[in-house]
């Protein structure tokens, strides 16, 4: 074989977004490149210059349809940061739910929707049935309590929030609305059905993972650097210290929110429209961060509620702290569920949430913002450089996913080297693939501001023929 | 180019990509296209997103065989704020000032685009105190070519809060986005208007 060849996998499915995988081949048949791309682009980087400060939350919210409450939060950080102005409390407390409601949408998304199948069938089953459909078939309570969790959190957003998806009652100086006693009660009382829903989540994706292990450790088991916010070690969303540990665990980075920026930077690359984000600090040889569940995980040593904090005990116990293996994301990301439910409960217990000093007037002025929260699939942060008439002047978006892309990537490019010698592609490379991608839950309508369609996999020859095509 | 158009993409890549060769990915259109322009549309549900109770209503009535009732008024018949014409100096940010819950957005100087948006979300903006911001497009009536949509926003504001229309257009003028949600209209006006739910 003298040609290079290209094994390409788009669209890739059950992911948020449109991906697509590429691999080359060297002469010999065997793997030399493997690339994630985005597809798509977007540019609302570009786009929202010159945009009043004031409309910018709600239309960046559209970036991405999944994580909107995340990225209205991060926004009205930002602008409250140059603005150098203090929330209230109960302001504070109402927005932190908020993104509980988030995180518990997202989390019990990803769970039951698009992994599960992963996790329930052998990767042989037919890919007609590896859908939660097929489940739905088989245990229907199980897409019962899917929908019922998925409930609470819409219902959190809709009575806070004021609307399901993209979110209007947050702006700069706190919330609209105050909560009603009234609601509180009825979201309580849902909270409640909530975490024992996530607990049954907690012990079916347990089950499940012990029976697929080894398997599932195959898959990918890199020592990379980890970030995540943290307040003093414990698990924190909306409010907290960056911090960085390398892969043995010691932390080589504790930044505040705001100095967060200076220390990433932005990189494009010419197979993907997602640029990439990486660390300044770190050697270029060493600079692979994840973020999300996982590094949630690794970089706390506690949560603060009862049950989460069990299960994260456990985690450490059974991997590891740090723990490495790629499919540990989706274990993880079960005791994300768990504390956002039971974060949750303990917020709306607190009968001074009905209060209604909500909101503080803001004095606008120039100057620049810097937002970050815990997204669902890791920090996400805003910056803002605002003109002395309030308009913004440039902007700077840093996407989880962004510092995931070189993880996925050389996740991807293993997982291929695992199944293609001397131009032979063994099967059950798709189902690999798409499982890597998948545990990251890449969002690429984010990171791209830009990235669409599912996943399909074509192997090319260096000089472009297409070789094959799965998907 | 996803919202509406803005910014030709030949500009948007020398902004963003400016060294990068993206050969290797899928082309780039040079214009967003509406649906319509590839596959025939039986309906169109507006709305970012569109309301859960929208779909589920269409979907009912199409199934059994009824065509989806149609909104074709404003917002503002679904919103609960009472309109009084009121005497104020110049127009306000949603941030800058606390909405008094039961009166008009617009009568308290805020540019609320109600009077022009297609109802039939039930007004949760306004009603929650945020101004709506038109995602589910012009009413019936301004789907028309003789209709200058910009216009009539400027006369109800000018009603409503009192500032000579002059005022409000200069106003405006320095903010360019307050129609963005608006722009894909022209493409629906002759070819969809009976389909817009």
């Amino acid at each position: 074989m003298s040609q290079r060849r290209e094994v390409t996998i788009s669209p890739t499915t059950r992911i948020e977004g449109h991906g697509k995988v590429t691999i080359l081949l060297d002469e010999d048949g065997d793997v030399a490149e493997a690339y994630f791309h985005a597809t798509e682009i977007r540019g609302f980087d570009y786009f929202l210059r010159g945009m009043e400060a004031e409309r910018l939350p709600f239309i960046i919210s559209r970036i991405c349809g999944v994580c909107s409450t995340a990225h209205v939060l991060a926004s009205v950080k930002a602008i409250e940061n140059a603005y150098a102005m203090e929330i209230t409390e109960t302001a504070k407390k109402l927005r932190e739910l908020l993104l509980m409601g988030q995180t518990i949408s997202n989390q019990s998304l990803v769970f039951f929707f698009l992994t599960l199948p992963d996790f329930w069938f052998s990767p042989e089953e037919d890919p007609s049935k590896r859908n939660i459909f097929q489940i739905m078939r088989e245990k229907p309570e199980i897409g019962r309590k899917a929908i019922a969790l998925r409930n609470f959190a819409t219902q959190i957003l809709d009575i806070i929030g004021k609307r399901e998806v993209h979110i209007v009652s947050v702006v700069p100086g706190g919330i609209i609305n105050p909560l009603k006693e009234k609601e509180r009660e009825t979201l309580l009382k849902s909270s409640k059905d909530a975490c024992n829903i996530a607990r049954e989540a907690i012990e079916l994706g347990k089950e499940l993972f012990e029976k697929n292990w080894v398997e599932f450790r195959k898959a990918g088991d890199y020592r990379t650097n980890y970030m995540a916010l943290t307040n003093n070690g414990f698990i924190e969303f909306y409010e907290g210290k960056v911090k960085v540990i390398n892969p043995d665990g010691e932390t080589i980075g504790e930044y505040d929110e705001q100095q967060y920026m200076e220390h990433i930077e932005e990189e494009s690359s010419k197979w993907t429209y997602a640029k990439f984000a990486y660390l300044k600090d770190l050697e270029w040889s060493n600079n692979i961060i994840q973020v999300g569940p996982t590094p949630r995980m690794n970089v706390n040593k506690g949560a603060a509620t009862e049950i989460a904090n069990e299960e994260l005990k456990e985690f450490k116990r059974k991997f590891g702290s740090p723990a490495h293996a790629t499919l540990l994301f989706d274990y993880a990301r079960l005791i994300d569920l768990m504390y956002a439910c039971e974060r949750a409960r303990i917020i709306l217990e607190d009968e001074s949430l009905t209060r209604e000093d909500v909101r503080v007037k803001t004095k606008p002025r120039n100057g620049v913002g810097i937002g970050t929260v815990e997204a669902p699939r890791g920090i996400l942060a805003h910056e803002y450089v605002l003109t002395k008439n309030r308009r913004l002047k440039s902007i700077k978006l840093i996407i989880p996913t962004q510092i995931n892309n070189s993880a996925i990537n050389i996740n991807v490019k293993d997982a291929a080297a695992e199944f293609i010698h001397k131009g032979e592609i063994k099967p059950g490379l798709l189902n690999r693939i798409e499982m890597i991608v998948r545990a990251y839950d890449p969002c690429i309508k984010c990171a791209s501001r830009s990235f669409g369609e599912g996943i399909h996999v074509e192997i090319k020859s260096r000089d472009g023929t297409l070789l094959k095509v799965l998907s | 180019t996803t919202l509406g158009n803005i910014s030709s993409v030949k500009k948007l890549l020398e902004r963003e990509y400016t060294l990068t060769d993206t050969s290797s990915l899928p082309e780039l259109k040079d214009l967003m296209y509406p649906i319509c322009s590839f596959v025939d549309v039986d309906y169109y549900i507006p709305g970012c997103p569109p309301m859960p109770f929208l779909i589920i209503h269409s979907l009912k009535s199409i199934v059994s065989g009824k065509p989806p009732m149609r909104h074709q008024s404003v917002v503002c018949i679904e919103c609960h704020r009472k309109i009084v014409p009121a005497k104020l100096d110049r127009l306000y940010g949603i941030y800058e000032k606390e909405a008094v819950p039961e009166l008009c957005l617009v009568s308290q100087g805020f540019v609320c685009l109600g009077s022009l948006t297609r109802e039939g979300c039930g007004a949760p903006c306004p009603r929650a105190g945020f101004t709506c911001f038109g995602c589910r497009g012009p009413a019936d009536s301004l789907l028309y070519r003789a209709r200058d949509i910009y216009l009539l926003l400027v006369r109800a504001l000018s009603k409503r809060t009192g500032i000579p229309e002059d005022k409000i257009k200069k106003e405006l003028y320095r903010n360019p986005f307050v129609f963005h949600t608006f722009i894909f209209s022209k493409f629906e006006r002759f070819k969809a208007r009976e389909r817009i739910i």
